[in-house]
């Protein structure tokens, strides 16, 4: 890397790029831009944060690279993408895992976890946080769903990633990746007939004004980002900003968590004014038609589901 | 060596067409699958791309090789002869830099991130980025081969010069 | 901020170097000796991400439907139908280059494509009629300008990815742009013929009679444009799989339809398509590795930033902006341009409260004029360099269409309603 000077003291710089995928208009990006300003004016400007939204610099698995290569760089994904670096996290991420945003907050602060962001430090990543929830992901579809059967020959459109369309096709609907460009007129036209996503995309892109009406509460994938910085960066700055830019993450995150709690119940009421309809599932039948996703895939530390399934039952 | 110069010649050309049809059948295939059955295929975009990849950078050294790549020479049109070829003689030298680097680059680019895997297919990300340094591999065999051709017919053209000149 | 890159590139591009390549060598100098923060390997993230694009594959696809068209008796059966349309008019023929460009339109999105095509097919035919060699080539390459602006075109497609506007709105927008194009090249034709006693290849318009027949002998041509529309309205397929769609339809049609399509043609469709492609997607992917170096140092940004200073007023914006493109436009190919241009801009124009897909249709109309002005434009060299005409003569030629066409420009600049009326029906 070059643009630091090593050293402590007044004369220490360090720019790092953040990159996301986010518009500007959406909650991640403007806490992203809020926790480096506090992190720049905490640090008398030595840790200088630039934020790069819709994925400006590189973004998805290319920015976990940059990460794990050692770059000057903080990549803000969901986690599954560390999946490829520490296999457990693919199970932390595994569908309908989690019931509320509580139980998977509370879950990232237990030794299980611990042990995992362990791991992923073994591969040169600094998780600095897990827990910038953006929402629950439902399917939003014509007809009412209550069981996987009813998804039977449904074509619904996912994002071109393997973990979604595995998800998918075991609820038993036609998983349809599309690009998001694409989705809303595909929707309209009836090329697919529903889409998967949280009430602020429904109600942030106008979802609702198109003939998918229905609201399944499935929860079936938590919509989260967490931070990533290269170990080997993190290693060279000085500790006591490395506890500023610690400190003002998790701050970030709780206050976004916090805001999208208080915000949730209004937009569910505001897309119920544009006839909305939302319904309760099976739990059951679907975590049962998923039961194939929740088997240990090579690299997992033996048991790990049973593990996470046996902390989630403790807090229940 | 007719025989292997036979077919190096069509190589990339042959190469790069049999991905473009790739391309264009899973795509064509997906739509009808998805028309006639209600089911489209989930690799199809994966697959399409990837292919795609592989037929551009092979085909751009397929292109290379025929000069194909638009180039603006409205400058170096105004120079004299002398000077023309020899500011051809340094591009070709830039170009086999240039190449060169990147097809170097690729290898440490695929050597230091052996994890990571596509999104759908979930295949090693090798089999995509190895377009890259096949397709600058090939540019810089052309660029060292039309150095060589260049500062041969510069220095046969300069010596025969010397000879009517003497 | 770092700028030797963009001084690498200037210095490159006029050495005669191939453009992408210049823009390559110009990023990885950056990323290899500026001291970003970064594996200077890692910048090949962007040459893949880049090309994996699954929009892009549009690019290929109609670069194919042209290939096969000139070998399917599409072309010709579509050229019929234009002098039909438009042989009585004044300078008969060169109208007929002016439709065909805007049919073609509704098929492909290349320019240079068409006016590669229409500088071999339609050119001699006009000098063998008495028209002027410069002129010909002039208004085969303005007419060519159109062919993107009409939908489906790969510049529609790239900016509506690029500005995360609908693809449905920016397909059904270009078509009165488009449209405004084809009449005022029609009308400068015209007043150029009249005094230059360009004559009309038939007396009085043709019989309704022979344009049924006409019709009737080019209904599979015409079916492709109108097909595609449907198609992608009623959902059978996405805009980028109507390009693929459209080479098995042209491929259907040519060999068992017009009979003139046949296996030995192949090869040499495939062949022609991997070059133009080959090239085409390199600049592509070369512009947006080039864009990598541009984000890195916050470009975008601070070009940003200075452009608010006028953000008080849209319409002086919107002139600067102009004025900016045509410019670039002299310069780089149409679609790098787009891909450039567009990051930079969208922002600032979002904030003015600019609608994005208006926007983006000035936008493509601006860069396409920029391709037939000289002494850069890439269909001017296109079309100059097939039929053999001197920049020099193109020059006396080109500019009565290009006033024509910056006409065109400041309507659909400075009305919106005219060219957001159909977008906004959807
Ligand atoms: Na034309
Ligand atoms: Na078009």
């Amino acid at each position: 890397g070059g643009q630091q000077e090593e050293g402590t003291g007044d004369d220490y710089k360090l720019v790092l790029k953040l990159s996301h995928v986010f518009s500007p208009a959406e909650q991640l990006t403007k806490s992203m831009d809020l926790v480096a300003e506090r992190i720049l004016e905490r640090t008398n400007g030595a840790i200088e944060i630039q934020t790069f939204p819709q994925a400006q610099l590189p973004a998805y698995k290319e920015g976990v690279e940059q990460v794990v290569r050692g770059a000057d760089f903080i990549s803000v994904e969901d986690p599954s993408f560390i999946g490829d670096y520490v296999p457990d996290f693919k199970a932390l991420y595994a569908p309908m895992m989690y019931r509320s945003f509580d139980e998977y907050v509370e879950l990232t602060q237990r030794p299980i976890v611990e042990e995992m962001k362990a791991k992923a430090e073994e591969q040169g990543i600094k998780i600095l946080a897990l827990d910038y929830i953006y929402g629950f992901r439902n399917l939003i579809t014509k007809k009412v769903i209550t069981t996987p059967a009813d998804l039977n020959g449904m074509k619904i459109r996912t994002p071109g990633s393997k973990s979604y369309i595995d998800t998918l096709t075991a609820m038993g609907a036609n998983a349809t990746p599309l690009p998001w460009g694409e989705t809303l007129s595909a929707v309209q036209q009836g090329v697919v007939d529903g889409l998967e996503g949280s009430e602020f995309t429904n109600l942030g892109t106008k979802v609702y004004e198109g003939p998918t009406k229905n609201v399944a509460n499935t929860r079936h994938i938590l919509g989260t980002c967490g931070v990533y910085i290269s170990t080997e960066v993190w290693d060279r700055i000085p500790e006591e900003y490395r506890s500023i830019v610690q400190e003002e993450f998790t701050k970030g995150a709780d206050e976004m968590v916090s805001l999208l709690k208080s915000q949730h119940g209004d937009v569910v009421k505001e897309l119920e004014s544009y006839g909305v309809m939302f319904n309760e599932v099976d739990g059951d039948a679907f975590r049962k038609a998923l039961a194939p996703l929740y088997k240990e895939q090579d690299g997992m530390t033996p048991g790990i589901f049973d593990s996470i399934f046996a902390e989630l039952d403790s807090m229940r | 060596m007719n025989l292997l110069k036979k077919f190096t010649q069509n190589f990339e050309v042959v190469f790069s067409g049999f991905f473009l049809l790739i391309t264009v059948s899973v795509v064509i295939v997906n739509v009808i699958l998805r028309y006639l059955f209600h089911s489209g295929l989930f690799w199809v975009e994966e697959v399409a791309t990837t292919a795609f990849i592989w037929s551009v950078f092979v085909g751009a050294a397929a292109a290379y090789k025929y000069k194909m790549h638009i180039g603006i020479d409205i400058i170096t049109k105004l120079f004299p002869e002398k000077v023309r070829e020899i500011i051809s003689i340094i591009i070709n030298f830039m170009m086999i830099i240039i190449n060169s680097y990147i097809c170097y680059l690729s290898t440490l680019f695929i050597q230091a991130n052996k994890l990571k895997r596509t999104p759908v297919l979930d295949i090693p990300a090798l089999y995509v980025n190895l377009a890259i340094t096949v397709g600058f591999g090939l540019m810089t065999i052309h660029a060292i081969r039309f150095l060589v051709i260049e500062i041969r017919l510069f220095t046969n053209r300069e010596s025969q010069k010397e000879e009517t000149e003497a | 901020m770092t700028v030797f890159p963009i001084i690498i590139v200037m210095i490159l591009y006029f050495s005669s170097i191939p453009i992408a390549f210049a823009l390559i060598a110009a990023t990885l100098a950056y990323f290899t000796f500026a001291s970003v923060g970064t594996p200077p390997d890692l910048i090949l993230q962007k040459f893949i991400t880049s090309a994996s694009s699954f929009p892009l594959l549009a690019v290929p696809f109609f670069i194919m439907v042209g290939e096969i068209m000139n070998y399917s008796g599409i072309s010709s059966s579509l050229m019929k139908m234009a002098d039909v349309l438009t042989g009585h008019m004044k300078g008969g023929l060169a109208q007929v280059n002016v439709v065909l460009s805007t049919m073609m339109g509704g098929i492909s999105g290349s320019a240079n494509a068409d006016a590669a095509m229409q500088s071999k097919i339609l050119v001699p035919e006009m000098t063998k009629r008495g028209y002027g060699k410069a002129f010909s080539t002039a208004i085969t390459a303005a007419s060519s300008s159109i062919a993107p602006v009409i939908p489906p075109g790969i510049n529609l497609i790239i900016y509506a990815l690029i500005a995360q506007a609908s693809v449905a709105k920016m397909f059904i927008g270009g078509y009165v742009p488009g449209i405004l194009m084809c009449i005022a090249l029609m009308v400068a034709v015209n007043l150029i013929s009249k005094k230059r006693g360009y004559l009309p290849t038939r007396e009085k318009m043709s019989p309704l009679k022979d344009i049924l027949v006409q019709l009737r002998e080019s209904i599979w041509a015409l079916l492709l444009p109108f097909g595609i529309i449907l198609g992608i309205r009623f959902g059978v397929f996405t805009p980028t799989e109507a390009g693929a769609i459209a080479v098995l339809f042209c491929t259907v049609v040519g060999a068992f339809f017009y009979k003139e399509l046949k296996w030995k043609h192949f090869p040499i469709i495939i062949k022609n398509t991997i070059y133009s492609t080959s090239s085409v997607v390199l600049i592509i992917i070369a512009a947006s590795v080039f864009g990598q170096y541009m984000s890195w140092e916050r470009i975008p940004h601070q070009l940003t930033q200075s452009l608010m200073t006028f953000s008080g007023s849209p319409w002086l914006m919107l002139i600067i902006i102009n004025v900016m493109l045509l410019f670039l436009g002299m310069f780089l190919e149409g679609g790098a341009v787009l891909i450039i241009v567009a990051p930079l801009l969208v922002p600032v124009i979002k904030t003015m409260g600019i609608d994005v897909v208006h926007f983006g249709l000035v936008l493509i109309v601006n860069i396409m004029i920029g391709g037939i002005t000289p002494p850069f434009g890439s269909m001017m060299f296109t079309t100059c360099s097939i039929t053999k005409v001197s920049v020099g003569d193109f020059m006396k030629e080109i500019w009565p269409f290009i006033i024509a066409l910056l006409i065109v420009l400041l309507i659909v600049t400075y009305i919106p309603s005219i060219v957001m009326f159909l977008p906004n029906l959807l």
